[in-house]
């Protein structure tokens, strides 16, 4: 006896769930703003608390590796150190959190047959605005150390933006497969757990000698510096950007045949 | 115009992490590879037309619930064919999506969100949905400081606020104490009579008698009767006596 998902075309059914999920944006954009507001209710600073951890760290980090770097190249490293985190913080974020994506709304899941897409674009949403604050950060220690931001440095809005469509992926395709396969959650924290040590974050890739040859296949190496090389180096990073643009084609055909496949299956496994 | 359709509707549900199954009902449960399956739903074939009130009936498990999320579009079929006419509304669970740090206002903006409603169209309602919860002196306080009997009134208040085309109810619903039971009862009322289908499982014959003119029959996952109310709760009174006296005899 075989179960049949019949012969449904995945693509077809990835993207019309999608395009469905996208046109709840007045659900997903609030339900996004309330899980936010409900972590900080209560607190008396509420929403600052995601810029202060993020000041903090950034601040701690610069006294601590700062000194590593002397005078000269002290301020370059802090903005090299904060730029690079700015992108860390969202994209550990929601690595970590897209094996939760589907399992955290079975409450919505188990009774509505609102198309899944939606949960992918709230936790999204969820993690640009926690971007959007720390955004802030970053913006005030550029004004305060005033470094020379060349007209290539608006690449670095683009890789955002190319940032943003590779979070949908990553979700749509963890979150099926680690509601599936359990360990997969796991698996992928204690990875991010690595990578923040294998990412050029703290060290930069001329440091770490012939190692860079290893960990320039790090793709999370390419978001930071598609972002960080436009704005603190004048420099397009090409490179980066091939790469990073294969990651995102390759990310998405992947993502929509699981999704488009499994996408059925995801209430029962649940 | 509302129908619902089914042809030869089978449903498989996969098992995680299952165990000890070596006793189970062969016919029911199988394994594709590794994973263990329970045949939930089993070439069910039924009409549902304009202005039917179906009620659905069968002991536990028999498939109600599922069987009513597969008319919903929460599950899909693993076998046959269901069509779908008008826009069905599943009151499974009306606290769906109620958060307990925001307050009763907010709540009923975000639940309306959730059920596809705009701001203008939630505002019209806004009064009526608060007055029906008796909550207007707690509207503005966040919902954890709520008893369980008021989050139920505002729950129920703001699920039962726009009438449905398709009503799926699993259970009928009630909230609150006696004097709310009757308002509430008599909403729900109001909302079969506003829908053009209305589907209830339920166990409560009384009520499926007053409700429904129709009744579906489910056994392990099978529809045994589909038909008119008496005729169905005839046949199915009939069966189980018959298996009662068996197995009295054993």
């Amino acid at each position: 006896m075989i179960v049949r998902d019949g012969a449904l075309n995945p693509f077809k059914v990835a993207i019309t769930d999608l395009g469905r999920g996208f046109a709840h944006w007045r659900m997903w954009s609030s339900l996004a703003w309330t899980a936010v507001r409900s972590l900080y209710s209560r607190s008396v600073f509420g929403m600052v608390w995601i810029m202060a951890s993020f000041g903090v760290f950034i601040v701690v980090k610069l006294v601590i590796f700062g000194t590593l770097f002397g005078e000269d190249r002290g301020s370059y490293y802090a903005l090299y150190l904060s730029s690079g985190f700015f992108i860390w913080f969202v994209v550990n974020a929601s690595i970590v959190s897209a094996a939760g994506t589907f399992i955290s709304a079975q409450g919505f899941i188990k009774n509505d047959p609102l198309p899944l897409s939606v949960y992918v674009f709230k936790d999204v949403a969820r993690e640009l605005i926690n971007l959007g604050f720390t955004a802030l950060v970053l913006v005030a220690i550029f004004v305060y150390l005033r470094p020379s931001v060349e007209p290539v440095g608006f690449l670095s809005l683009a890789a955002v933006l190319v940032m943003i469509l590779n979070m949908v992926w990553v979700k749509l395709f963890f979150g099926v497969v680690a509601t599936r396969y359990r360990d997969v959650r796991h698996a992928v924290e204690t990875v991010m757990r690595v990578m923040l040590f294998l990412t050029p974050i703290f060290w930069m890739p001329d440091q770490i000698g012939s190692a860079i040859n290893v960990l320039w296949w790090n793709p999370l190496f390419h978001f930071l510096e598609i972002f960080r090389a436009p704005l603190i180096d004048a420099s397009p990073a090409l490179t980066s950007w091939i790469f990073v643009g294969v990651v995102t084609v390759v990310g998405w055909l992947l993502a929509l045949v699981v999704f488009g496949r499994y996408r059925d299956r995801v209430v029962f496994w649940i | 115009m509302s129908s619902i359709t089914a042809e030869n509707v089978g449903l498989d549900l996969p098992i995680a992490n299952a165990k000890n199954l070596a006793k189970a009902d062969k016919s029911r449960y199988f394994r594709v590879g590794n994973v263990h399956h329970l045949r939930v739903l089993d070439d069910i074939s039924f009409e549902i037309k304009d202005g039917d009130r179906v009620g659905i009936v069968g002991r536990n498990g028999s498939g109600k619930s599922t069987l009513l999320r597969v008319m919903a579009g929460i599950y899909r079929s693993s076998r046959g064919r269901i069509e779908v006419t008008g826009d069905p509304n599943c009151l499974f669970t009306i606290n769906m999506g109620m958060q307990p740090e925001l307050t009763g206002r907010e709540n009923i903006f975000l639940r309306s969100k959730v059920a596809g409603r705009t701001t203008k169209e939630t505002k019209a309602k806004l009064d009526e949905i608060i007055a029906f919860a008796e909550l207007e002196d707690f509207i503005d306080l966040p919902l954890r400081t709520y008893s369980s009997g008021m989050t139920t009134r505002l729950a129920f208040s703001i699920s039962t606020a726009f009438s449905p085309d398709i009503l799926l109810l699993d259970e009928w619903l009630g909230a609150g104490d006696a004097n709310f039971q009757k308002k509430a009862a008599k909403r729900m009322h109001s909302l079969v009579d506003d829908a053009t289908v209305t589907v209830l499982a339920s166990h409560n014959r009384g009520l499926l008698k007053q409700v429904c003119n129709k009744l579906m029959w489910l056994h392990l996952g099978k529809l045994k009767g589909y038909g008119p109310l008496d005729e169905v709760y005839a046949a199915h009174d009939e069966y189980y006596a018959k298996v009662e006296s068996y197995h009295k005899l054993l």
